[in-house]
């Protein structure tokens, strides 16, 4: 009995031991869960039932003036109606259409930052010599700026006001290192959007703004000389800039049809990189300035591309899989569109400025009017949204990636005799591909969401829709007109779109990155 | 847990504070803007309450929801404000009645004495939806050209009359611009800081949609009057410069108090004329003693302007209906409107205010003593609403027609083609509303009917039966053109 006794306790003891285990683990999990509700729960609340909410809301025909607390009808299921719609209407696609054009400064904005981050990333601390020789400058400036407003010479205050304030940043890096050029970088993300889109507005006030006031003097002169250049020389300036456009693309297709050759990329990476090398030329039919132009170009670029289909694809050295360096390809056409793009710009660029100064009934040409121009509103968000980009957390995020770049490499190169541009080049870009894809990743999912705040703030959308984005198309479709069902099938098939991007920047930036 | 403690005392001291700051009155919320003139209003409201006897209650203010679509969504999820305001000129009360966020207040009214025939006769239709009264005017603008008289006098030049056609327009403007621009590097002097558009298109006999408010009629012999004022705007900006381009404006903005830095360039006399009601005489009050007239808009024939209010409707789900409703009846009342009077706030919702000595001749402001008396003349006497169609959403109807004059001064379409887009778009929104709202269809067609009978009558001279015209633009032109055959009422089934 005693032993058997004392087994039994044992037995006892033990279940009781894991009990307590299990007791434990249990009350772990209770306080892992405790600790993690409050975020669960509004993450439930307020992201994924109106998520699923607004997903039905997408097949319905919810409309705040037929369904409401005070109107008893039924909302009715109308299956794709909304999409169909959508579809079918010419608005989506010029609002689509805008919000892809402002995406296009991304990647200048992402290039921005990473020279931002790069120039931050070095000490260019000189020697300490004392606050007054910044505090002193800094003061005579101020004087004389307010001198010369009071003596009515208000612009040439404000340009000495911005080259001294450019000049005296320059000296506060010098006398106080990175610190100073971080901190003002870093500055416009300290403040609200809002209140940074009422300061551009003034600043691209056409004729009073800073910004005119700057340009006006520069552009009067490039005004003079197109009026002054023979009309010869300008059409030879016009097609100079496309031929060295084609020249860029000529020697994007010759890299993309070697790298293809030697198994960097395989045939659908290949094919997707010619889709967007060739784009450039196809614009080239709406943005050339004369019919002969509209023509030439996109005929060269074809029988460029013909040439090499024709000579390149016979052979090939390394063979690879038909997805293979997919990302890659989608690079090197990226990074291509730059230029061709710059380059067919100024083009069309030289032919406008000459019809500019033809037309105007000034004796000098005019600056942009920015926000107030159908044409130049879209570009004047662009930079606006460039200055921000360049002082936001992608800069912050390069910075930290350039902490991170082993110096042992970098030593590496500087031994073999690299130069500046190479070690950038072969060390430190590859070092950054993990940040890089993650800042393209969110850069393309806030470009096409984005847009709302500046239209309402700035422009209204105008004028005549030209910086309506679809973010402020799907709030006008809410509340002008109560289309709640509609609005939601707008912002589902942006989210297609955002997801779709995004898993193909996954699917083949990702292997970019880790390759 | 000393943590929530904290948190919990510091509850429980919050809602112990506010408890001392509430009167235990009932309180009705008024959701308006942030104007300094409201807290006067609110004293004003809680004397005049004790002075009828009625119930004793608080009036709050809500400033922080004024804006539509906070309305729109409070309104409809059942948490709205007691008294609401809203703007009767974009469609915003056709808008919330759609929606069945308004008390229909036919009855308080009679009973209570804010019925229509206590504001402006013209405001009928912005006050009544489908024959119900849902709301009573805060305060009233109908727009005419303010006229700096200073700056024709430092020019040498004349005022302008009081009418005056669309020549007489562009000859005095070019004379002004011509002379006060004389010598300067850039154009600094406008004739005026705009036309109004719709105006402009009424003054020659069109409106935006027909009799019947089915479609959109733009287009076509003898519809040609917004295409008429796209063009004279082009003129004025592009050629003429009597009005300033968006650039133009910009450049001069700086964006602060009603209307931008307009009110700030009129009194210094870059805009000769600015195009506002009578409210802007707070501002000017606040600048100095300026020699004011005002005169009426240019015109293709037919003098007009546009009668609009910022009105207060009661909620539907509010706590406090019956409260709020005396609200609305003490925006009828003399204490009321001596306010809006002596405040210069627009005009006061009952005209019969705007005969009083101090409506009309302001001890402290003789400077304005020509204005006071136009502005509610032209109210009571040209002034028209802006035509509001129950077949479309007219928020739209207005974003495209101020799309069309951009597309035109953008130079992405000529007058004709923007004239087309907007008539299309407007009849394509309104088949699309048919479609959405099928129980619309059979009024629409009841409406169609009637529009045919119209343009038959008016193919063949014959006078038109007033009860079928729903466009308020059309009842009154055809009143004033003597082609209403008032008795006679349709009856078309």
């Amino acid at each position: 009995m005693g032993i058997g006794n004392s087994l039994l306790d044992i037995g006892h003891s033990k279940n009781l031991g894991f009990e307590i285990m299990l007791s434990k683990k249990t009350s772990n999990t209770i306080a892992g869960i405790a600790f993690l509700s409050p975020n669960i729960i509004g993450f439930l609340c307020f992201t994924t039932i109106p998520l699923v909410f607004s997903m039905v809301l997408a097949f319905s025909n919810w409309d705040l003036t037929l369904h409401n607390m005070f109107h008893d009808e039924a909302i009715k299921f109308v299956g794709l109606k909304n999409f169909i719609r959508l579809f079918q209407e010419r608005d989506f696609w010029k609002f689509l259409g805008n919000t892809l054009f402002l995406m296009m400064g991304a990647p200048f904005a992402i290039a921005g930052s990473l020279i931002a981050a790069i120039l931050l990333n070095k000490d260019l601390k000189g020697k300490k010599s004392g606050v007054f020789k910044i505090i002193l400058p800094g003061a005579i400036l101020f004087i004389s700026c307010v001198m010369l407003t009071l003596v009515g010479m208000g612009a040439a205050a404000l340009t000495i006001l911005i080259v001294g304030a450019v000049g005296m940043t320059l000296i506060s890096g010098i006398l106080f290192g990175q610190t100073v050029y971080r901190t003002l970088f870093y500055l416009p993300n300290f403040t609200s959007g809002v209140a940074v889109y009422i300061l551009w507005k003034k600043l691209y006030s056409p004729q009073t703004g800073p910004v005119n006031a700057v340009l006006d003097k520069p552009v009067s002169v490039v005004g003079n000389i197109v009026n002054a250049t023979p009309s010869w020389v300008l059409l030879a300036g016009e097609w100079l800039c496309l031929l060295i456009g084609l020249f860029i693309m000529m020697k994007v297709l010759k890299s993309l049809f070697n790298h293809w050759k030697e198994g960097d990329i395989g045939s659908c990476g290949l094919v997707l990189a010619l889709f967007f090398v060739m784009l450039p030329a196809f614009f080239a039919i709406l943005w050339a300035p004369t019919a002969a132009m509209k023509l030439a170009v996109p005929a060269i670029a074809v029988v460029l591309l013909v040439f090499h289909l024709a000579t390149d694809l016979k052979t090939r050295d390394f063979p690879c899989t038909i997805w293979h360096g997919v990302g890659s390809g989608f690079m090197i056409a990226m990074i291509s569109l730059i230029p061709m793009f710059m380059f067919i710009g100024f083009a069309a660029a030289i032919a406008h400025l000459a019809d500019i100064t033809r037309q105007t009934d000034f004796s000098v040409l005019p600056p942009p009017e920015w926000l107030a121009s159908y044409d130049w509103a879209k570009p004047a968000i662009m930079i606006m949204g460039l200055w921000m980009a360049i002082g936001s957390n992608n800069m912050l995020l390069y910075l930290a990636g350039l902490s991170n770049v082993p110096p042992e490499l970098e030593e590496a190169a500087d031994i073999d005799g690299a130069s500046p541009f190479q070690k950038f080049w072969h060390v430190t870009w590859p070092q950054l591909a993990p940040i890089t894809f993650f800042i393209v990743v969110m850069t393309v999912i806030g470009g096409l969401q984005g847009g709302f705040e500046m239209a309402r703030t700035m422009t209204q959308g105008g004028p005549f829709g030209s910086t309506t984005t679809l973010s402020y198309f799907i709030y006008n479709e809410g509340f002008a007109t109560g289309r709640l069902g509609y609005s939601s099938a707008i912002s589902w098939v942006l989210f297609i779109m955002v997801f779709s991007i995004t898993m193909i920047n996954w699917k083949f930036g990702s292997k970019y990155v880790n390759d | 847990m000393a943590i929530l403690a904290v948190l919990i005392l510091v509850t429980i001291g919050t809602a112990m504070v506010n408890k001392q700051t509430s009167s235990g009155k009932p309180v009705i919320y008024w959701v308006t803007d942030n104007n300094p003139a409201r807290a006067l209003q609110i004293n004003t409201f809680q004397a005049w309450m004790k002075k009828k006897g009625y119930p004793d209650c608080e009036l709050k203010l809500d400033t922080a929801n004024r804006d539509v679509s906070k309305q729109i969504i409070q309104s409809v999820s059942g948490v709205g404000g007691d008294v609401m305001d809203c703007w009767s000129g974009g469609g915003d009360i056709m808008y919330f009645a759609e929606m069945g966020i308004m008390e229909d207040v036919t009855e308080d009214a009679k009973k209570l004495g804010f019925d229509p025939s206590k504001t402006f006769p013209s405001l009928e239709d912005d006050l009544k939806v489908g024959g119900k009264q849902y709301i009573f005017p805060c305060n009233v603008g109908a727009s005419m050209y303010f006229v700096n008289c200073e700056v024709f006098k430092r020019f040498g030049l004349e005022t302008p009359p009081m009418t005056w056609d669309i020549a007489e327009f562009e000859r005095r403007g070019k004379e002004f611009v011509e002379v006060a621009n004389k010598g300067l590097e850039r154009r600094m002097f406008f004739m005026a800081e705009n036309i109004d558009m719709i105006s402009t298109m009424r003054s020659y006999g069109n409106d935006v949609f027909n009799e019947t408010l089915t479609r959109s009629r733009m287009t076509g012999e003898g519809n040609e009057g917004y295409l008429k004022a796209l063009k004279l705007n082009k003129k004025w900006i592009e050629e003429y410069h009597l009005i300033p381009s968006a650039a133009e404006v910009q450049s001069f903005s700086t964006d602060s108090g009603y209307g931008g830095a307009t009110l700030q360039l009129f009194f210094k006399g870059n805009f000769a004329m600015v195009n506002i009601g009578r409210y802007a005489l707070i501002q000017f009050r606040q600048f100095g003693t300026m020699d004011l007239d005002a005169v009426q808009y240019p015109n293709g024939g037919y003098p007009n302007t546009i009668i609009a209010t910022r009105a207060a409707l009661v909620y539907k789900g509010g706590k406090n209906k019956d409260l709020a409703k005396y609200f609305l009846a003490y925006l009828a009342s003399e204490d009321y409107n001596m306010n809006i009077v002596n405040d210069a706030d627009a005009l006061p919702p009952n005209p019969e205010y705007t005969r009083t000595e101090e409506y009309l001749h302001p001890k402290d402001y003789p400077n304005e003593w020509k204005v006071h008396k136009k502005f509610a003349q032209d109210a009571v006497d040209i002034s028209i609403v802006l035509t509001k169609s129950p077949f479309v959403a007219n928020k739209r109807v207005y974003s495209y027609l101020d799309d069309a004059r951009q597309a035109v001064l953008s130079k992405k379409q000529t007058p004709e083609e923007s004239v087309k887009y907007c008539e299309t778009r407007i009849n394509e929104e309104i088949d699309r509303n048919l479609l959405e709202k099928p129980k619309l269809r059979p009024e629409y067609d009841k409406q169609l009917e009637l529009q045919k009978k119209i343009d038959e009558y008016r193919k063949t001279g014959r006078k038109i039966p007033k009860d079928w015209i729903s466009n308020p633009y059309h009842k009154k032109y055809y009143k004033d053109m003597g082609w209403l055959e008032t008795e006679k009422n349709a009856n078309i089934q």
